[in-house]
């Protein structure tokens, strides 16, 4: 299946979409979740896990490399027949959309906690509909540039994570792999989580530009994460003690709310709102991926409708559940743990069974000539 | 149509059938002139046949007429600069609708037709829109061929092509795409073509009107195309690579293919020192912010989270805001509302009479209404700097949209705070993103990311630095110039 | 354009759903807390708060309730509404007021948790200790003077950036409870007749008060903790033997700015007991000088006078605080980080460990100048 150029994405869009995806939810949480497991060397476990995450991505490069036009879909059909790959398919389907939905009710839930602990989801939900129908339908190539832009813009972060450093305590972090490093390879399981997100080279990969670059995006893509995560990590180690960081559900945001600044106080309001915007990449992209899924399985739909039917399956889903904050985590969590298996155990076995596959057609082939 | 079906294709030699075919193609046109007279030097009967208001009467008397009538030598000549000879009736009634002259001679089954136009006009003035410090003090006029002339006079090159159309079933408006041939995309021009070909009207007055059948998306609130009146920015947009359509009839011009932000640019910033110029462009930015949320994030802070502001700052709100009896939100609808209708009622007025009600809405309204307790102090300074940003931009169109997208922006607030205003940030940028002129990119150079085109976006680099044209028009031609930087003396 | 009308119909359902506005209010509306005092007065439990009136034309700008039966904290912030003309809102709390008495009952740390755990209140408030009834301060009113609400922060914002008092924000002295390698210190102010800063409360693990230092002390635990903000003042009595003539009247003094410290701490871990060397070294420059000095010719004397006159004071004050079982300093911190697996096996009972430890220290002092005058 030729990819006209119009469709296609550049290399830094490439790098910003993984990227963008992978920073979710995590980075509010992370520093807490470490903490608990590894203590303040919970910063190894990210790099770590960005080392295992490039690696999941290059397997799954290698498998895609076989057939650099076709997406996931087309490789299920491809590889596994017409009816187990058309199942593949909607499973992997779901899974977009169920990732969507988790961060999508993720961020609700914590805007509620947050901010508006009376507005109820739906509300809140609706109000994000309207720019992501406005750009879901619009397909790959403005994702594209929506994640570009928002990159760019979410760098003040960076910038408003430096204000702490004024009450920060280095010492917290010495000494170095204080437990030994069972405490870390532990966290690492954890770590995986947050880069959750690089799974979508899977369909992205067809889509770039330079396929020769593709290597090097991916490790650019989960080194930016991976520098995002660490930076974060240490500002909140270093300015938290180690069992006060345990008390709160998201440390980043207790952090940013000591920020104080002449014109204006509270600066985990700003973010927060702030945030939502960057965050809407990850969202956004596995929503339009989904959309574009939904193309490719029944080429006769119509992206418009399909994003339309997603926002109000969304939508109805946050009126039936009463969604509290646990119950939003534990669905994050199950997306997570499925998550894991489509993006680090699946890549090995596709690529096992690409090479498996090679290896009986090269037999077969030698045997023939 | 009746008439037109009646008629034949071309033009017969007998003079009287014509005359009678042409008064009855102009039936019930009293400023049609149709003079019969005998060439003297070869002793025909002529006509010359023109509409009265359209035609230089010096012209017509002087240069046809007197030698026509007077001159005997064998080849009478007629001292017009441009004449050609035609014998279909469609071009020749096209012709004297558009202010030529025709002249019929008996026994000859042509006509010519006679330069002779000359319709009241304007003379050339300063632009009254875009006034400008350093640029030219020309702007454009009412005729097309004039407006094509002030843009040739800064690109006299052959490469400056015209790409005449004609649009209106009625009007037959003249609409010249103007453009570098060896530097414009192609692939643009034929869109442009086929979009201005694909209009079926009576006809275009305006240059705004043909911008909306073109424009890619008629829901956005955003202009689509730069609309000018000044030939110095249009001939600037040309040498980037752009189109230029010129509209006869009207003074303004379109600019396509455009970017969001090229109307955060004027042509001033050229002519002024870099610095200065960056300076004020991020101003322009800075304005474009304030004026689309700058009451609504009074709403949201006001309503919602007021934590965010600092303790003093909230004591001294809270004791201005404690005497109106309103809601936040319904003061500052209250109070933009006022301010648009002073402006629309400021545009209407006389200058004099502008100025005054200018003075009587802002001054006196606003005091009056701070001390009877209708609003508040700090609305009053909020509005007063929304209603400054919005003229800073330089674009009028870009301008009215932003005053426009404000009360969206306060309606959103006033429901979910300040995530409202995140959220129409993001709908904000999402819709800049998916926009289009022409099928480029309507964000560019933000979306997508251009780095190269950055020198002459939120700053303006010299010039010497700025080597390239714009990439969103996709010239063909992507270089402009060569210039070193200006060494130092030792 | 074939799907215009079911476009319109969303719309319109999605516009029906916008009754919207669940959580405004509206800043007039609320009563903002800037002060939250607690105390114990005839051993009952009091919440006092006081918050602005937007009222130009009340001459009084605050407003004052107090909840003598309180539940909780989170409990009578419910009272306060009925008492008040708006909706207590906790957003912008500037100033918590604690009373010395129930510091020393101890225990009284997790009242405070409903202010941590509401998204919306501020961490940002300056925690001070009251000497005395937590009530004079509150209701405390001066024409010639600001209202409270901007009275307070002032006074201990300005007096710690003078380093005679501490800068305590309730986020900071949150981190120093849960920090098992240190205790908590708080600034301290009465009242006299006007509101007086008057150095620092240092209270044990469990947040119990158990001393206090004053002015002097303050700074000097300041420099201890490496947290000098801008210059710190320091006065000296010198002895009547070091100074010269002795004068009755004027006490022979030698204060000095201290603009620059810069320390290292060096930490070990022998014999059941944990060693710190501490080596300061301070730029100074003097402020005063009471008594007649040749400074010129024998400046190295001075320094060497001033450096056994700090070292005197600091060493005091370490031995207070050894003494009384905390660690406001944060030794245990640094224990932390070099010694790790000795401070673990400590760390439920750091305090008490600390007052076993060998603290030396050394000063060194430079003096920058003089001032104007030789």
């Amino acid at each position: 299946m030729q990819k006209s150029k119009s469709i296609q994405i550049t290399w830094l869009q490439f790098v910003l979409l993984i990227h963008g995806t992978q920073v979710g939810v995590g980075f509010l949480t992370l520093p807490r979740e470490l903490a608990k497991v590894a203590g303040t060397d919970g910063w190894i476990s990210i790099i770590l896990g960005g080392v295992l995450s490039v690696v999941a991505s290059l397997f799954i490069i290698h498998a895609m490399k076989r057939q650099p036009e076709a997406t996931l879909f087309d490789l299920f059909n491809h590889y596994f027949g017409k009816w187990v790959g058309k199942t593949a398919s909607v499973i992997f389907l779901f899974y977009l959309i169920g990732g969507s939905l988790a961060i999508i009710f993720s961020i609700v839930s914590i805007l509620r906690i947050w901010l508006m602990p009376k507005t109820p989801d739906f509300m809140l939900i609706l109000l994000l509909a309207v720019p992501t129908y406005m750009i879901v339908h619009h397909g790959i190539k403005m994702i594209g540039r929506y994640a570009e832009l928002i990159f760019y813009f979410s760098l003040w972060i960076i910038i408003l994570l430096a204000f702490p450093l004024n009450h920060s305590h280095w010492l917290y972090l010495l000494p170095f792999i204080k437990e030994g490093w069972m405490p870390i390879l532990s966290a690492t399981r954890l770590t995986i989580l947050s880069y959750l997100g690089f799974e979508i080279t899977f369909i992205l990969y067809p889509f770039l530009m330079n396929k020769k670059k593709a290597v090097s995006a991916v490790i650019v893509a989960n080194t930016l994460t991976m520098l995002f995560y660490i930076l974060t990590t240490l500002v909140c180690f270093s300015y938290f003690s180690s069992l006060e960081i345990l008390q709160y559900t998201w440390p980043t945001l207790s952090l940013l709310k000591v920020i104080r600044v002449q014109f204006l106080d509270r600066w985990d309001v700003i973010f927060l709102a702030m945030y939502m915007i960057v965050i809407s990449v990850t969202w956004i992209v596995y929503m339009s991926l989904a959309v574009f899924g939904v193309k490719q399985l029944i080429p006769k739909s119509k992206p418009s409708i399909t994003t339309v039917v997603i926002l109000l399956i969304t939508l109805a889903l946050s009126l039936v559940l009463d969604l509290s904050h646990t119950q939003v985590t534990q669905m994050t969590r199950t997306m997570s743990n499925i998550g894991i298996v489509i993006a680090y155990v699946f890549p090995l076995c596709l690529w096992g069974y690409v090479k498996l596959l090679e290896g009986i057609r090269r037999n077969h082939g030698g045997d023939s000539s | 149509m009746s008439s037109q079906q009646q008629q034949r294709a071309t033009i017969s030699n007998n003079l009287s059938d014509n005359i009678t075919q042409i008064k009855s193609l102009f039936q019930g046109s009293p400023d049609l002139v149709i003079r019969e007279f005998i060439i003297q030097s070869i002793r025909k009967t002529a006509a010359l046949v023109y509409l009265g208001g359209l035609t230089d009467k010096n012209s017509v008397n002087n240069n046809v007429l007197e030698p026509l009538m007077f001159q005997l030598n064998m080849n009478p000549t007629v001292s017009i600069s441009h004449l050609i000879t035609e014998d279909q009736w469609r071009a020749i009634s096209a012709a004297i609708l558009g202010g030529s002259s025709v002249l019929f001679v008996n026994g000859n089954a042509e006509a010519s037709i006679l330069d002779t136009q000359g319709w009241p006009q304007r003379s050339i003035e300063d632009p009254q829109i875009e006034a400008s410090l350093k640029g030219a003090h020309q702007g454009f006029v009412e005729t097309g061929s004039q407006n094509i002339a002030l843009i040739r006079r800064y690109i006299p090159s052959t490469e400056l092509k015209i790409k005449e159309l004609r649009v209106g079933q009625r009007g037959a408006t003249t609409v010249s795409i103007m453009y570098l041939g060896d530097v414009a995309q192609p692939e643009i021009l034929d869109e442009l073509v086929e979009r201005i070909q694909k209009i079926n009207v009576d006809a275009i007055i305006n240059a705004g009107e043909l911008g909306e059948f073109i424009e890619d998306n008629p829901y956005s609130p955003f202009p689509q195309f730069i609309s000018t009146e000044r030939p110095d920015s249009a001939a600037s947009q040309i040498l980037q690579g752009r189109y230029v359509m010129v509209v006869d009839g009207s003074p303004n011009v379109l600019i396509g293919p455009t970017t969001f932000v090229s109307f955060f640019q004027s042509i001033d910033d050229y002519s002024t020192r870099w610095l200065i110029s960056s300076f004020i462009r991020v101003t322009r930015y800075f304005a474009f912010f304030i004026a689309l949320f700058l009451p609504a994030i009074y709403i949201a802070l006001i309503s919602y989270n007021y934590v965010i502001i600092p303790v003093k700052l909230i004591i001294s709100i809270g004791e201005s805001r404690e005497r109106v009896p309103f809601p936040p939100f319904a003061e500052a609808i209250l109070m933009e509302i006022t301010l648009e209708m002073l402006r629309e009622a400021g545009i209407r007025l006389p200058a004099p009479i502008g100025q005054t009600v200018g003075i009587v809405g802002g001054i006196v309204i606003g005091q009056a209404a701070v001390q009877a307790g209708i609003v508040s102090n700090i609305m009053v300074i909020v509005v007063a700097s929304t209603a400054i940003a919005s003229f800073i931009i330089p674009n009028y169109d870009m301008g009215a949209a932003v005053r426009f997208l404000r009360f969206p922006m306060m309606i959103i607030a006033s429901i979910f705070g300040i995530v409202g205003i995140a959220a129409g940030l993001m709908t904000l940028i999402i819709h800049l993103i998916t926009l289009k002129s022409l099928d480029t990119p309507y964000g560019s150079p933000l979306a997508p990311v251009r780095f190269t085109d950055w020198k002459d976006t939120f700053i303006r680099a010299p010039l010497w630095i700025m080597k390239k044209r714009p990439v969103n028009a996709h010239p063909v031609q992507l270089e402009r110039q060569d210039s070193p930087q200006p060494e130092e003396n030792p | 354009m074939k799907y215009y009308w079911l476009k319109i119909c969303i719309i319109v359902v999605l516009l029906g759903l916008l009754p919207g506005c669940y959580d405004k209010m509206y800043l007039e509306d609320a009563t903002l807390i800037l002060v939250l005092g607690f105390d114990i007065e005839e051993d009952r439990f009091i919440v006092y708060s006081s918050s602005p009136l937007f009222n130009k034309d009340a001459k009084k700008k605050t407003e004052e309730f107090y909840d003598d039966k309180p539940v909780s904290v989170r409990h009578s912030k419910n009272n306060f509404d009925t008492m008040s003309s708006g909706i207590p809102s906790a957003g912008k709390i500037q100033t918590i007021l604690i009373g010395k008495k129930l510091l020393e009952h101890g225990n009284w740390f997790s009242m405070l948790d409903t202010l941590f755990r509401n998204a919306e209140s501020s961490v940002n408030a300056n925690v001070a200790v009251v000497n005395g009834p937590v009530s004079e301060v509150v209701y405390y009113h001066a024409d010639d003077k600001p209202p409270l609400t901007l009275l307070l922060p002032k006074l201990i914002s300005s007096s710690s950036k003078k380093n005679a008092t501490l800068d305590t924000t309730l986020q900071e002295f949150h981190r120093q409870m849960y920090d098992q390698a240190m205790t908590p210190a708080l600034p301290m102010i009465r009242k006299n007749t006007n509101l007086v800063a008057e150095g620092a409360a240092l209270l044990n693990e469990q947040g119990k008060y158990v001393t206090s230092l004053d002015l002097q002390e303050t700074t000097l635990l300041r420099v201890l903790q490496r947290n000098l903000t801008g210059v710190g003042s320091y006065t000296a009595n010198v002895p009547e033997s070091q100074a010269g003539q002795p004068n009755p009247i004027v006490q022979s003094k030698l204060s000095v700015d201290i603009a620059k410290l810069s320390v290292r701490i060096r930490t070990s871990y022998e014999h059941g007991r944990f060693i710190f060397n501490l080596r300061y070294k301070m730029k100074t420059r003097i402020t005063e000088r009471t008594f007649p000095f040749n400074t010129t010719m024998r400046k190295t004397q001075l320094q060497k006078q001033l450096d056994s006159l700090i070292q005197r004071d600091l060493m005091a004050l370490i031995h207070k605080i050894q003494k009384n079982c905390i660690d406001p300093i944060g030794l245990g911190i640094i224990a932390q980080a070099y010694q790790y697996h000795a401070w673990k096996k400590v760390k439920d009972h750091w305090g008490d460990a600390l007052s076993e430890a060998d603290i030396r220290l050394s000063v060194k002092t430079e003096m920058l100048d003089s001032g104007v005058l030789q």
